[in-house]
């Protein structure tokens, strides 16, 4: 069974700076406050860096600082660029970001690269083939992380338009691909995509 | 499916240079993302001592051999498939290209790049970290986490055991890994598997949808016998008429002449009657025979069809809740209302046709050739044409009916779900918005029908004049002969008679086309959720227990909606019959996931779950849903009556049994306070009650079955606190003797609780009565001093 004392024997990652800002949740807010009521802070103030085994760590300046932060996008399908969320280990809220530009260039590129790290989608760049049967889609493509065969049910919520020309494919494992701009493909490929449009 | 993978050739080599003498190998796992995060191979060997992984081949490669080298690693038979082989070549079965070969077996310069290896000792936790569409196996050497590799979804199942039981190793247990993982690929075709451990359609020797179209018949053999004798009937029939129109141009109407063959019948007006009463007769024998087989199709598409729905809703009745999880409700209801209308439709009017036309065709074809074969052969050129074309129009309009199926499907589903939901539309005034949605599918719907339609007519009009050109042809060749004297006039127009039977079949395949592509869209969609595997219900040798004592074990139970995600982690508890829990914990901690797995709405990832010491997989299902009674959290009740729907839990039950359920359950005074009492409508889903009287409904339901093991998630919680502690009241006297789990947010509900249970993500993190809780300053105690009715459950207490 697993008890208390197990709990405590798990790695405390985040930094006891983060405690209070539970506390600081259930009382009124004050104009002090880094984190405004819509999770945003002054982007100015965060900084991301790097510590040993390339564990990625957040500080927020002059208020806390988070020794395992993660990068998610608040909405990965409406806002790819925009709309980022530094959570700590255990997805608890760090910070929400309107406009990653707005970070300094380093963090920038840090916030980049563990965005890349949380969602791991392949682009899609040639359709070997797609084959039907039974509604149900098998799939041999080139990514840009290699070839991949994959299968996928043909439903609304795994054939998703995430802008005019720009889809993404979910397959039966969640696995995702992505299609920047259909109308780039090459024509085999494009005819094979026809078999699902 | 092993969890093991042995490793490859190079990995093997590396492993060789790096393998400590004493070290004994627990486990070697292969991933299928490599260091750079392309797709490839890297290896992880847990030893006793360390944890080390291993890359693959050259690092980094590059794509392309990437996807060669796995393709070829699915092929090999002698490593599972799911190691490299959930991706790489297309079919995962194509040799493997030399110079991937030698790349593989060539050793690596530099033995140490890409290597991690961690003592086992400095280790702390292994676990694995979901990102979208993947994850991550990490370590922690005390505080700090070591990402080990990544890995794709595909192999989260397999890799939340791998850490599983690297955690054993790390801990100083012993080693124990299930070897259940899901199987991904066909082992014999190395083809990805749409369902897990399924087996392969193509190496299931896949029959023709016909063929088991006609599996369905088998109830209705007599009258299709029946039918085809009357279908081959009229085929005959319908040849007669141009024969007889040649006799009577022939015989007839055309002077004998001079020297010419002898014409006894030349202006008989009574051999003409005769030939024009046999065309006559043979009209009407067509039509009586069209009668009795549209009358006979229609029983015989109409029980198929019935057979068929059946078998569906029994099928979606008998599927696990993951699967309902997946489907919208509206999309499934399509399939079992218009799919299935959609095959009777064919069923019993286009099938007819298509074997008519289908005989007709052949028996046409072999006249037409007896009489003139240069003749036949040449006006049967388009006829390629013609089948070529009718061929493309079928494969295009199998691809707009699926397409129509889809938008249908969205769009029921929408108009179901914005009538259910119309109370929330109108509360938050978002009818225009809803109004827009629909216009938007309802446009969806009408774009696609359109541009089928558009296809369609455009196609067929070609098709038309293509299939005009045969009978341009029978009168520009026919009539040479005919005027060469090598042919009768009469037989020039029994020809062009015959050819018009003969395309109008072609073009009716077309219209048929479809009606058929449209019916086997439909009937794919069916037979996929008939062959989606069931909840094993009662089968095989599982154990009936006629009374259950009510002793409920939790072992090391893991399990998610998602595999790669748990949402239970390694949860044990032991429950003694009669035992009352309660189970707290925030909002999405995992309770009601916990208590669904009792009822094995869903089964554990791992662990196990006990019932009376045996594993709920083994006990029928029958008998542990019989035995086992449950509040939902969300009550739900049918359409019906208020007894009808207290009754549902068992349907003999006597007017006294359901007044004594619905008693204890507090619900009796409201009911009888309505004017038709206990017979009162619900409405459907009960939405002309209260929430809380759904619930206490509920209650009686549950209670009325008389469970062993009760479940009360978040019963009374939309009760007021009287009510509420007058249930429990009652309950706490049912309670006795049965085994009981209450959820419940507010506290002062669990307060006849023998032990609480705290959770909080998805662990078990206190167990105790309320006071040894209290005493520890727990979470629970937490829990307690923010509800504001801490002071009062204090006086309760003593
Ligand atoms: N059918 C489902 N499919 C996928 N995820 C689910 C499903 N049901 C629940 N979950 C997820 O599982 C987690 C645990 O849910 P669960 O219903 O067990 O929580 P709970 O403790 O009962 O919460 P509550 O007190 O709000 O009822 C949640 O994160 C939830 O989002
Ligand atoms: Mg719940």
């Amino acid at each position: 069974m697993i008890t208390t004392d197990h709990i405590t024997a798990a790695p405390t990652i985040v930094g006891a700076a983060n405690q209070p800002a539970e506390v600081t949740a259930s009382e009124p807010v004050t104009p002090q406050d880094t984190l405004r009521l819509d999770g945003s802070v002054d982007p100015r103030r965060v900084r991301l860096f790097r510590g040993p085994h390339g564990v990625l760590r957040c500080t927020i300046d002059g208020d806390r600082s988070v020794l395992r932060a993660k990068v998610v996008r608040a909405f990965p399908i409406s806002h790819q660029n925009h709309w980022i969320n530094i959570l700590d280990w255990k997805n608890k809220e760090v910070c929400l970001i309107e406009n990653p530009d707005d970070l300094d260039p380093e963090s920038r590129r840090l916030a980049g690269e563990a965005i890349d790290e949380h969602y791991r989608i392949a682009t899609i760049e040639r359709i070997y083939s797609i084959e039907n049967e039974y509604r149900t889609l098998f799939c041999d493509v080139l990514t840009n992380l290699g070839r991949r065969d994959f299968v996928m049910k043909w439903a609304s919520d795994t054939i998703v338009w995430l802008g005019p020309d720009e889809l993404m494919l979910v397959d039966i494992d969640t696995n995702r691909f992505r299609i920047p701009d259909i109308n780039r493909l090459d024509a085999h490929s494009r005819k094979q995509l026809g078999v699902l449009l | 499916m092993p969890i093991a993978d042995p490793l490859s050739p190079a990995a093997e080599q590396r492993w060789r240079h790096l393998a400590q003498p004493d070290e004994e190998v627990l486990l070697t796992v292969a991933s299928d993302i490599a260091a750079g995060g392309h797709y490839g191979e890297r290896w992880l060997v847990i030893t006793n001592k360390r944890v080390v992984v291993l890359p693959d081949g050259r690092v980094p490669s590059p794509p392309g051999a990437d996807g060669r080298r796995n393709g070829a690693a699915g092929s090999t038979g002698s490593r599972p498939a799911e190691g490299g082989g959930t991706h790489g070549s297309p079919n995962g079965h194509v040799a493997e290209a030399p110079e991937a070969r030698e790349a593989r077996d060539a050793p690596a310069a530099g033995t140490a790049e890409g290597v991690v290896a961690l003592a086992i000792e400095e280790l702390t936790e292994a676990k694995t970290e979901p990102v979208v569409g993947g994850g991550r196996l990490e370590v922690y050497t005390g505080n700090i986490p070591v990402p080990l590799l990544e890995y794709s979804s595909s192999l989260g199942p397999k890799f939340s055991e791998v850490a599983r039981g690297l955690q054993q190793v790390i801990k100083g247990n012993p080693f124990l890994v299930s070897d259940d993982i899901p199987k991904l690929r066909c082992e014999r075709c190395g083809r990805l598997l749409p369902e897990k451990n399924m087996t392969c359609s193509r190496c299931v020797r896949k029959s023709a949808m016909l063929a088991r179209l006609a599996g369905y018949m088998r109830p209705v053999m007599g009258l299709s016998l029946l039918l085809a004798v009357a279908t081959g009937g009229r085929t005959l029939v319908q040849l007669a008429p141009p024969y007889l129109q040649k006799l009577i141009i022939d015989s007839v109407l055309t002077p004998p002449v001079p020297g010419g063959t002898l014409k006894p019948h030349y202006g008989d007006f009574g051999m003409l009657a005769l030939l024009v009463l046999g065309i006559a007769a043979a009209g009407l024998g067509t039509t009586l025979l069209m009668m009795i087989g549209s009358w006979l199709a229609a029983i015989v598409g109409t029980r198929i069809t019935f057979e068929i729905r059946g078998a569906l809703y029994r099928a979606l009745e008998r599927l696990p809740l993951t699967f309902h999880n997946k489907r919208e409700h509206g999309a499934l209801m399509s399939l079992v209302t218009r799919d299935t209308d959609m095959l009777n439709y064919f069923l019993v009017e286009g099938m007819p046709y298509l074997v008519t036309n289908s005989l007709l065709l052949v028996a046409i074809l072999a006249i037409l050739l007896s009489m003139n074969w240069r003749l036949a052969l040449l006006i049967l050129i388009p006829a390629p044409l013609v089948i070529a074309g009718g061929g493309f129009i079928w494969r295009r309009m199998r691809v707009y009916w699926n397409r129509w199926s889809q938008s249908w499907a969205l769009f029921s589903a929408h108009l179901g779900e914005s009538l259910a939901g119309i109370r929330v539309s109108k509360a938050f005034h978002q009818e225009d918005a809803e109004i827009g949605r629909f216009d938007r599918r309802n446009e969806d719907l009408a774009q696609v029908t359109i541009r089928e339609g558009r296809f369609w007519g455009g196609s067929f009009a070609v098709l038309n004049f293509i299939t005009g050109m045969g009978a341009y042809i029978a009168w520009l060749a026919g009539g040479r002969e005919v005027i060469a004297g090598t042919m009768t006039l009469g037989e020039i127009v029994a020809f062009v008679g015959y050819l018009w039977l003969l395309y109008g079949p072609l073009q009716w395949f077309n219209n048929i086309y479809q009606w058929m592509s449209r019916a086997f869209a439909g009937a794919e969609r069916i037979f996929e959720v008939i062959d989606t595997p069931r909840e094993a219900f009662g089968s095989g040798n599982a154990a009936h227990i006629e009374r259950i004592r009510g002793e409920v074990e939790f072992r090391d139970v893991t399990f998610g909606y998602d595999k790669a995600k748990p949402v239970l982690k390694d949860v044990s508890l032991h429950v003694e019959p009669g035992e009352m829990i309660g189970l707290v914990g925030k909002s999405g901690a995992g309770k009601s996931t916990f208590v669904n797995l009792i009822c094995r709405f869903y089964e554990p990832d791992h662990g196990e779950v006990l019932i009376d010491g045996h594993n709920v997989k083994d006990i029928s299902l029958e008998c542990l849903r019989e035995q086992v009674g449950v509040v939902l959290q969300e009550p739900f009740l049918f359409n019906g009556t208020i007894a009808e729907n207290i009754r549902y839990a068992r349907p003999e039950a006597a007017e006294r049994e359901v007044v004594v359920a619905a008693r204890a359950a507090n619900a009796h005074e409201f009911i009888v306070g309505k004017p038709d009492g206990y017979d009162t409508q619900v409405g459907e889903k009960g939405s002309r009650l209260s929430v809380g009287e759904k619930q206490r409904i509920s209650i009686a339901r549950a209670i009325l079955r008389d469970p062993r093991i009760l479940i009360l998630d978040e019963a009374t919680a939309s009760v007021d606190t009287e009510t509420e502690k007058a249930i429990q009241e009652a309950l706490a006297r049912l309670v006795k003797g049965r085994t009981t789990f209450a959820i419940a947010h507010r506290l002062s509900t669990l307060r006849n609780a023998n032990r609480l249970v705290v959770f909080d993500e998805g662990c078990i993190v206190e167990v105790g009565t309320h006071k040894e809780l209290i005493e520890r300053h727990g979470r629970y105690w937490k829990l307690v001093e923010m509800q504001s009715e801490v002071n009062k459950l204090r006086t309760v207490d003593g």
